[in-house]
């Protein structure tokens, strides 16, 4: 397996940070582009959708590693899709302008 | 001038074909009792009568019996429910038949040997079937099916050994609870906002229908779906006890069909269309009506109605995705359908509802004849 | 002339490029000292030799209240209560080459000795099903003729496990005791007692040393003597007998399955692969103590005991009780085999633990739904009196008969319950999230999702279909693993008998 070698292993995690990092620098630079201003809490909103997402479809195959493909796939669909409707509400929340503060 | 009457003769058409296949599903269905009982009557030199219209007395070279034909009235229709006793009137087995139930509940009853729990018990005596215990997440059909068992004792009894009625009662649980309330608020809802006016209907709309999404969905579970109508049409009530809010939905959709030619249940009561508001409403979808897809709902509505006229069968073409989404129980292709349903509601508004359900379909008909019939 | 925003996205990248190099540069130092530390590294000898398969922490969880409910008075349970000594001795009475001493059913439950006797006619409905059992292993001989050709790997696989258990003359490893146990317990020792600095370091000495012959998971308790069997003792015969002084405290020590095998009972699984794992540390862990100067005595598996440990593994903590009357464990769930070792060590024993499994188990009964023969019990909370000890009841004699009919070439066991059950999962990621969550939440709504993901996103056969043809389809929770899969590597073009 991939992860349990020892070379191949450690170099996978290290460019899976960098991967992840760069997407949330080009994520940073597409929103800019779109003219959106993120507040911290959009921003960790964004975050925690993706980390959630990661963890799903991570979850999704590491039932399906284990031979279970059928639950592997509907886990995969049943959260997914809730996922998909989560990440289009947000989308539309974002893109809502943040309201400013009244002193 | 030529579209419009195209356009009534396809409808004229359908209708008629619809009707075709009822009656030829009638008639192709229609058996008797003695048809029923035979696969169970086997054995060499084989002599039958019939006691009654549900009763026979078998004789065969190992033994003599009695076979007693009855019903229990279950979630998807009628159960044939078939009773083997020696003559003394002792059960040797029960045996379920021909039936419509969702294969998961029966098969707890059958894992969990259900029927074995009526063997050695006598037909002739009341007391015994105290100690039938229903099996825990099925008691419905178990319930059902004791009845089915009570009814034909109360017949043997009556017409074969003369006892005095009334001795076998079965069991009626109305269930009464917070989804028939459900039912009952929506409609106060809707009475309430039509009549006063002044809150915005779209609004109110929304809130009915997530309170319908979260407690007749989620919680109950109790949508109308295409095999209960099914079956209403084909002749079959579903028993009154158990179905009490699929009965206030659907009498209280008929009624305001009649009276103000509008689509309450739809608008204002289904659970799923309370899921495909919410969506909407959060991902801002877009609510333009796709024209060249309305026809996908009168041709699958017609077919499912036809083909489970035909056969008899109202679970067979029921292909609403409601259990899907708020019990998890539903076939593989069910479930697709339900995730491609899910996903399409992200960018467009109710795509269900427009464009596949087929309770919505029968009921816009309804409205549609009325209007027809009734302009005003 | 370069634009401001330029030149601050410019340093921005700049500062920030240096910072992420500084953190990868700490993250490959620390992949590295993982790697050189990690005993996964070690081959041969993994991670489970060093104990990190037991690596569920149970401090959190220990309770200081007996993890049994008790109702009314207990008493210790009797030799004749053990299906498989019951069983025995009827197959050696029907089978006695003396005929005045031989037994048939016709002759009935009278003419059975004591305690059988009693046994059974307190519990007819037992005779008649060891009899249904006796049949169905004449069929399931005549049945294993036609599904031999798909699963002779698998039976090789467990054949040789199971040669490993007995030899020309009897048990292999370790010896069946002979004489009293204050004889045999003692047999070989040669100087005092090694003084121990406290109890406590004897116990995580001997927990270390089961943990190096193999044991994956190991805990410590005072030996109940409830769960000493009364009526038979090995080296003396069948006798009452009180429980030596000298069994003070219990060496409970755990291995499961092997995991791709056992999720395919019971064609492919086997009980015999953990039956010769925990006969060979049993039998070393005896010896090692006894070296050491204490007294020793193993209990180990197929039949080699004097105690049921189920109970007694609850006791040390290892897990708690399981709908189907299995110890179920938090690492290894429900594909938990034990064994023990008695001893007089002076030793500090572990608290049992509670975690929820019981709780679980009220709602879940995935177990009694697939159980092919319905020997487990659906009511919602224990309520079998056993002994004074409640527990859900399970029917030992219909679980038996399954034994004797499913796809077998002999009856060796059927384990359906343990790959059904939810808590039978392998340590990844996954798991562990359930693991760690579920006993820290006191809403059990992480229990609730649980049982919810379980029972509608997973497939389970029906009862029925583990059963061999006509009544089911010699089905399994999980395929076969390929490399017990006969029709992967072989081809039968003749008529291979």
């Amino acid at each position: 397996m991939l992860l349990q070698s020892t070379i191949m292993g450690p170099l996978f995690w290290m460019l899976l940070g960098i991967i992840q990092l760069a997407f949330f620098v080009g994520l940073r630079l597409f929103f800019k582009d779109k003219g959106l201003q993120l507040s911290w809490f959009r921003w960790s909103l964004v975050a925690g959708w993706w980390l959630t997402t990661n963890i799903t479809v991570a979850a999704a195959f590491t039932l399906i590693g284990e031979n279970e493909s059928r639950a592997g796939t509907y886990f995969l669909a049943f959260f997914g899709i809730g996922l998909l409707i989560g990440g289009a509400a947000l989308w539309t929340f974002i893109k809502k302008p943040i309201k400013p503060v009244n002193k | 001038m030529n579209q419009l009457f195209t356009h009534k003769l396809t409808k004229g058409l359908a209708l008629i074909g619809l009707c075709f296949c009822w009656l030829v599903g009638y008639y192709l269905n229609k058996s008797s009792q003695e048809q029923r009982l035979e696969p169970y009557m086997n054995g060499d030199n084989l002599t039958f009568e019939s006691v009654t219209a549900n009763i026979y007395s078998i004789n065969d070279q190992a033994s003599s019996y009695h076979l007693l034909a009855t019903e229990a009235k279950g979630y998807g229709g009628i159960i044939q429910v078939i009773i083997k006793t020696n003559t003394a009137g002792i059960i040797d087995r029960v045996i379920l038949g021909e039936h419509n139930e969702t294969p998961s509940y029966l098969n707890k009853l059958i894992n969990k040997k259900y029927l074995e729990q009526f063997e050695n018990l006598p037909i002739t005596d009341p007391n015994y079937f105290g100690s039938v215990n229903a099996i825990s997440g099925a008691t419905t059909s178990s319930t059902a099916i004791k009845n089915a068992v009570l009814l034909a004792a109360e017949e043997y009894n009556v017409e074969v050994l003369q006892q005095e009625a009334g001795q076998f009662k079965p069991t009626i649980m109305y269930q009464f609870g917070l989804a028939e309330v459900t039912a009952i608020a929506l409609l106060l809802v809707y009475f309430l906002v039509r009549v006063i006016r002044k809150v915005p209907q779209k609004r109110m709309q929304q809130f009915a229908t997530l309170i319908s999404l979260i407690l007749l969905g989620f919680v109950f579970n109790q949508s109308i779906g295409l095999s209960r109508l099914v079956g209403m049409l084909s002749g079959w009530l579903p028993p009154l006890a158990i179905n009490l809010a699929f009965y206030l939905l659907l009498g209280s959709t008929l009624v305001i069909i009649l009276w103000k030619k509008e689509n309450f249940y739809c608008q204002w009561a289904c659970p799923f269309g309370g899921a495909q508001n919410a969506i909407s409403s959060l991902t801002n979808a877009n609510k333009k009506m796709i024209h060249q897809l309305t026809w996908i709902p009168k041709l699958f509505t017609w077919l499912a109605l036809a083909i489970a006229f035909l056969f008899r069968s109202p679970e067979l073409t029921d292909y609403t995705i409601f259990s899907a989404l708020f019990d998890f129980t539903a076939g593989d292709f069910i479930f697709i359908l339900l995730a491609i349903t899910m996903m399409t509601s992200i960018f467009l508004h109710r795509p269900w509802c427009r464009y596949l359900c087929p309770v919505g379909e029968i009921f816009n008909t309804l409205i549609a004849i009325h209007k027809a019939i009734l302009p005003k | 002339m370069p634009n401001k925003n330029d030149i601050s996205r410019r340093n921005f990248l700049k500062w920030g490029g240096l910072a992420g190099g500084a953190v990868g540069l700490a993250g490959s130092a620390l992949a590295g000292f993982e790697s050189g530390r990690d005993t996964s590294s070690n081959t041969g000898w993994e991670r489970e030799k060093y104990g990190h398969g037991q690596f569920f922490n149970r401090k959190p969880f220990e309770i200081d209240t007996s993890p049994h409910e008790i109702v009314g008075a207990t008493r210790r349970i009797n030799y004749e209560e053990n299906i498989f000594n019951r069983n025995r001795d009827l197959y050696q009475l029907l089978h006695a080459k003396d005929e005045t001493k031989r037994w048939t059913f016709k002759n009935g439950v009278e003419q059975l000795p004591e305690p059988i006797k009693s046994y059974y006619t307190q519990n007819p409905a037992a005779l008649e099903e060891f009899k249904l059992a006796l049949n169905r292993a004449k069929k399931q001989r005549t049945y294993w003729k036609d599904v031999k050709k798909k699963y002779i790997l698998a039976d090789a696989w467990s054949h040789a496990h199971a040669s490993a258990l007995y030899g020309k003359h009897g048990a292999r490893f370790p010896d069946e005791p002979e004489g009293t146990p204050e004889e045999w317990d003692f047999r070989g020792i040669q100087h005092e007692p090694l003084p121990f600095k406290s109890p406590g370091h004897a116990s995580e000495l001997i927990k270390k040393i089961a943990y190096s012959f193999g044991a994956t998971l190991v805990g410590i308790t005072k030996l109940n003597p409830d769960w000493v069997y009364q009526g038979k003792l090995r080296g003396v015969g069948k006798t009452q007998f009180e429980v030596p002084k000298h069994w003070k405290y219990a060496i409970v020590f755990a291995i499961p399955h092997e995991w791709e095998a056992m999720y395919a009972n019971p064609t492919y699984g086997t009980s015999y692969d953990a039956y010769s794992k925990l006969r060979w540390i049993g039998g070393k862990l005896d010896a090692f103590i006894r070296h050491i100067g204490y007294a020793a005595r193993p209990h180990v598996p197929p039949t080699s005991y004097e105690i049921i440990i189920p109970p007694l593994a609850i006791d040390a903590g290892l897990g708690e009780l399981g709908r189907n009357g299995i110890v179920i464990t938090p690492e290894l769930g429900a594909n938990t085999r034990i064994a023990a070792i008695t001893t007089n060590m002076d030793l500090e024993p572990d608290k049992p633990i509670h975690v929820g499994i019981r709780e679980f188990c009220n709602k879940c009964k995935i177990c009694a739904d697939t159980c092919p023969s319905g020997a487990i019990s659906f009511d919602d909370k224990p309520s079998y009196v056993s002994r004074g000890y409640k527990k859900w009841y399970v029917n030992q004699d219909k679980c038996l008969t399954v034994w004797n009919t499913v796809a077998t070439s002999h009856p060796r066991g059927c384990r359906v319950c343990l790959a059904v059950c939810p808590y039978s999962r392998k340590n990844n990621w996954i798991h562990t999230l359930a693991r760690e969550m579920d006993p820290r939440d006191p809403t059990g709504a992480v229990a609730t999702a649980m049982l919810a993901m379980q029972k509608n996103f997973f497939e389970y056969p029906d009862a029925q279909e583990f059963l061999p043809q006509p009544d089911g389809s010699d089905a399994t929770y999980h395929d076969g693993p390929e490399w017990l899969k006969t029709e992967e590597w072989c081809d039968f073009n003749t008529n291979w008998e």
